[in-house]
């Protein structure tokens, strides 16, 4: 980078089958996404060299915006002068699979767990967890890891100075194992030790040369804390060192870029850290995908993130069937169809995962998936987010081995004020009442909530931008990253349906709104985009919107594609009793958010 | 002049098709460039490490874990039979007697004396690559195995499971979309695979391998027969390792769809002859389809334009919607996205049915037909 502040910055997000391209650029002050590209991700064969698709995708941004990016013999023009060249070029990754990491600990809800968490939170895939406490027989935790192929290992467990050598155990069980890393033959497997630091010794000697073995401060020092950084920050360093020198064509990327190349998820963890920092809000973003959903949370200024690895929309179709039941999806249709059909569309969805829904209903049976999909890797997402287990006045370690513990989730839909969706189901659905429809009827936010989208899922560049500038970050992630759809209202409580469970007034400038919601219905107020309005709200007996059961609340909330949004169906929902009820009922939710609704198909 | 490319599957009864025979670990090529070789010619292999045994020997004899080399009666590195003694200890001035016995076949690779634990490592085990298709070894890939390069017979299928299984094809419909029942699967099927031409049932499938037979290449199933098949949580984006004892391939996918005409007639005239199968699908990264592969019948002219690119006049078929399995004709292909009947927006094609009505159809919705060879 040039020594004025950077101005013009070009990243790349090269993800499992497409390489994104923006440009943000200063413009009159404010930093703006000006021009984006794309083009197919290029980690396979025939090319086998990610930045053939990454220069392909910055090409077409040079088409479109004019601006000479690359030279003649391909390498980045800097600095940015006279509408050529950028100041700095910054990409994320998750191509090839993206970091896939094996994990293991000695007891699975304590050290194990702490372990995974700091495996997700520096975005990578947790291919499997193994623990001493494992159901699975010995020889089939080891034959699991051998076959795994992960690109690195965590291995943590044990408190400081404890006299507990399962740990090494649990070293020498990985050592027959003898795994080999996924890329890079004749490479030795790079595996952290976190555990306890009074037993690094005997782990090495348990290893002996079959892995590249590294140690960091204990992810556990106590039963009591959890330091996931020292782990985290190694996954990094052996991320950018090791592992994606070993993919193809990643040397030559890490050599292009002005900054570390981050991990997609990690980098997505980064502008939420800095949005709900900035803002003081508590932050729950999910992007769904076609195998996968990840999940991230800032809440009281803890970040989780969870990998729900096996929830999606086509890929994991049938999987999130198997979790969920098939009538949990076709109870969100508006119409009848049999449970058979259902299943026949959806994984015709599976084995043709890059067709897309021409019918209403073949689109409302998609986004019924999507609803329990996200139900689900939310569930996942508050046990994992949840205070530290096996902490000394929770519980004894004999207790934890037991499964039990505290639960008690940081991420309360109560507690979020931000709900940001992304992935295909959710940004490309034709109305934005769908989006808003699902990520309501999955997340079931309670009291006031703000929805957006991030339609072309920028939040990864943004992430890695924020590392370099932080403004810069924020005000395209404000300007064109997030659409607003609105603000969903949700009292919590049940009463008769039918009966008041809220009574609100909306000003907007010199416009009053007033009004009382019925329990079972959901209404939509006009609240557009850009608008902001000073909401009063005064529950019913029992209800609570934020403040606690019946207790007044006031909030400035803003508007969106869809408007205000007042949910008054109950938390947990409470579905009509009986099928032409269901049928009912389902149409009208869908209909008050303006959703188009048909039959056929 | 507007193109668009859109995928598709091959059907054809002529290709040149190539082929990687590859090792999951190294191991040894048995076959040179050039080389010609046979369906059932062994090209590659290979010895997979055999499974880790983990015994805790400190806490089965109740001794110190320092003091477990000293109760070994095996050494690191030996081989032993299962049931042979390794380790022992003596207690309460040699009146009671402990011992650990091997539980595998294999060798005794480690004992460790800070925690007490030996590893054990069953016998490895044999893995062989066949060619699969006949040909002619076009390039080695040393120490994994071979590209195989043959002209063929060959048919993808749009998912399968079961791995790869060869024997004589017989045809068991006598149309498209007819059913594929329990009752058309016979005694005499034994080591066959079957051709049909609509949706196989749940209780043809239990006939399928109750009679022994090799394999069945049909259009469609019901999802939840699939489902109850193979396991419900079973990942259906890598198939091909489900151990059914027979291969499964369907050419349409989910419900009731009739196979495609071109792809009916292929297998059809291919009847009586030996092919090989495989239901090995990965939906991913990589996308691999199922498929059936022979040698060429003298009169089958060749595939040649294989492209997935498409112009006006082109003729495809639509995967998705009402529509399903309808053929046409492209008659436009619009620049800009068009609002689909979902109310999405979409790069669409226009297409002349062959029942003469026009629909948009988004491109992703629509696979090619290949003029000479094509896609079914």
């Amino acid at each position: 980078m040039s020594d004025r502040a950077a101005e013009v910055f070009v990243i790349t997000d090269c993800g499992s089958t497409t390489t994104k391209a923006i440009l943000v650029e200063r413009k009159d002050g404010v930093f703006r996404e000006t021009f984006r590209g794309e083009a197919p991700t290029t980690v396979e064969a025939p090319f086998e060299d990610v930045t053939v698709g990454v220069a392909t995708a910055i090409e077409e941004l040079s088409a479109v915006s004019g601006r000479r990016i690359l030279n003649e013999d391909g390498a980045i023009v800097r600095p940015a002068r006279g509408g050529q060249g950028v100041d700095a070029y910054l990409s994320t990754s998750s191509a090839g699979g993206g970091l896939q990491m094996a994990v293991a600990g000695v007891v699975r809800r304590i050290s194990a767990e702490s372990a995974e968490r700091a495996a997700l939170g520096a975005g990578a895939i947790v291919a499997d967890v193994v623990a001493c406490d494992d159901p699975r027989p010995l020889h089939e935790q080891i034959e699991r890891v051998r076959k795994l192929r992960p690109d690195m290992a965590l291995l943590a467990g044990g408190v400081d100075g404890g006299a507990d050598l399962r740990v090494i155990e649990m070293a020498e069980l990985l050592a027959a194992a003898d795994p080999r890393p996924r890329f890079g033959e004749g490479y030795r497997l790079p595996v952290i030790f976190a555990g306890n630091r009074e037993v690094r010794e005997q782990v090495a000697a348990a290893f002996g040369d079959k892995v590249e073995l590294s140690a960091v401060d204990n992810i556990r020092p106590t039963v009591d804390e959890e330091n996931l950084g020292p782990a985290r920050d190694r996954i990094h360093e052996i991320f950018l060192d090791h592992v994606m020198r070993q993919a193809p064509g990643f040397a030559k990327l890490v050599g292009w870029t002005d900054a570390p190349v981050m991990p997609t998820p990690s980098a997505v963890g980064e502008i939420l850290k800095a949005t709900a920092e900035r803002d003081g809000v508590a932050t729950l973003c999910v992007d769904i995908g076609g195998a996968t959903t990840d999940v991230f949370s800032v809440v009281d200024g803890v970040f989780t993130r969870t990998v729900s690895a096996n929830l999606g929309m086509s890929y994991s179709a049938a999987n999130v069937v198997a979790a969920c039941g098939i009538q949990n999806v076709r109870r969100w249709l508006p119409f009848d169809l049999s449970a058979a059909e259902i299943l026949n569309r959806l994984l015709n969805k599976t084995i043709r995962p890059t067709t897309v829904p021409d019918t209403v209903p073949d689109l409302l049976v998609e986004q019924a998936l999507a609803r329990e999909a996200l139900r689900l890797s939310f569930a996942q997402h508050q046990s994992f987010a949840t205070a530290l287990k096996g902490r000394r006045h929770d519980m004894n370690i004999d207790k934890a081995f037991s499964g039990g513990g505290d639960d008690g989730t940081l991420v309360r839909p109560m507690a979020i004020d931000l709900i940001i969706g992304s992935g295909g189901v959710l940004s490309h659905a034709p109305h934005p009442g769908e989006t808003a429809a699902m990520l309501i009827d999955a997340f079931l936010p309670e009291g006031v909530t703000r929805l957006a989208k991030d339609s072309i899922f920028m939040m990864p560049h943004l992430g890695v931008l924020s590392c370099v500038n932080r403004e810069a970050a924020l005000s395209v992630l404000e300007h064109d990253c997030l659409q607003e759809l609105g603000t969903c209202v949700a009292p919590v409580g049940r009463t008769k349906p039918g009966r008041t469970c809220l009574s609100f007034a909306m000003r907007t400038g010199e416009r009053e709104t007033r009004g009382e919601l019925a329990f079972g219905e959901l209404r939509v107020i006009p609240l557009a985009s850009g608008e902001d309005a000073e909401l009063s709200l005064t529950p019913a007996r029992g209800f609570d919107v934020g403040a606690g059961p019946g207790a007044r609340v006031s909030a400035g909330v803003r508007g969106g594609l869809v408007g205000l949004i007042l949910d008054g169906r109950g938390r947990p929902l409470a579905w009509p009793g009986g099928e032409d009820e269901r049928l009912r009922g389902v149409r009208s939710w869908l209909e008050a958010l303006g959703v188009p609704v048909s039959e056929g198909g | 002049m507007a193109r668009a490319s859109i995928p598709g599957l091959l059907v054809s009864p002529r290709a040149m098709v190539r082929r990687r025979r590859v090792l999951p670990i190294r191991g040894e090529v048995l076959v040179e460039q050039g080389q010609s070789v046979g369906a059932t010619d062994v090209v590659a292999r290979a010895l997979l490490p055999g499974e880790i045994h983990p015994v805790n020997v400190a806490s089965v004899l109740g001794v110190p874990c320092a003091e477990v080399p000293s109760c070994m009666r095996v050494a690191a590195g030996e081989s032993v039979r299962r049931g042979r003694l390794l380790a022992e200890s003596r207690s309460f001035f040699g009146m009671f007697r402990q011992i650990v016995e091997s539980p595998v076949d294999g060798i005794l690779e480690s004992v460790s004396k800070v925690t007490g634990q030996i590893m054990l490592r069953a016998a490895p085990k044999p893995l062989e690559i066949t060619a699969y298709m006949p040909g002619r070894v076009a390039s080695v890939i040393p120490g994994f195995g071979v590209e195989i390069e043959a002209e063929i017979a060959f048919v993808q299928g749009i998912f399968g499971v079961g791995g790869e299984q060869s024997g004589t094809l017989v045809r068991i419909s006598d149309r498209p979309g007819e059913k594929v029942d329990a009752d058309g699967i016979l005694d005499v099927h034994r080591g066959a695979i079957l051709a049909g031409g609509g949706r196989v049932t749940r209780e043809a499938l239990a006939r399928l391998g109750a009679v022994g037979a090799r394999g069945l290449v049909t259009s469609s199933m019901d999802a939840a027969d699939l489902l109850e098949l193979i396991g419900a949580t079973r990942n259906l984006s890598v198939t091909g390792d489900e151990g059914l004892g027979f291969t499964l391939i369907l050419t349409e996918g989910f419900g009731e769809l009739p196979m495609a005409a071109r792809t009916f007639d292929l297998l059809a005239s291919l009847a009586g002859h030996t092919v090989s199968v495989s239901g090995a699908t990965q939906i991913r990264a990589g996308v691999i389809r199922p498929d059936v592969s022979a040698a060429p019948l003298d009169s089958a002219p060749r595939s040649r334009d294989l492209s997935t690119s498409v112009e006006p006049g082109a003729r495809v078929r639509i995967v998705r919607g009402k529509a399903f399995g309808a053929l046409g004709r492209v008659e436009g292909i619009p620049e800009a996205p068009r609002i689909t009947g979902s109310g999405g927006r979409s790069l669409v094609l226009e297409i002349r049915l062959d029942d003469g009505g026009l629909v948009e159809a988004p491109r992703s919705n629509v696979e090619l037909i290949h003029a000479d060879g094509g896609v079914g």
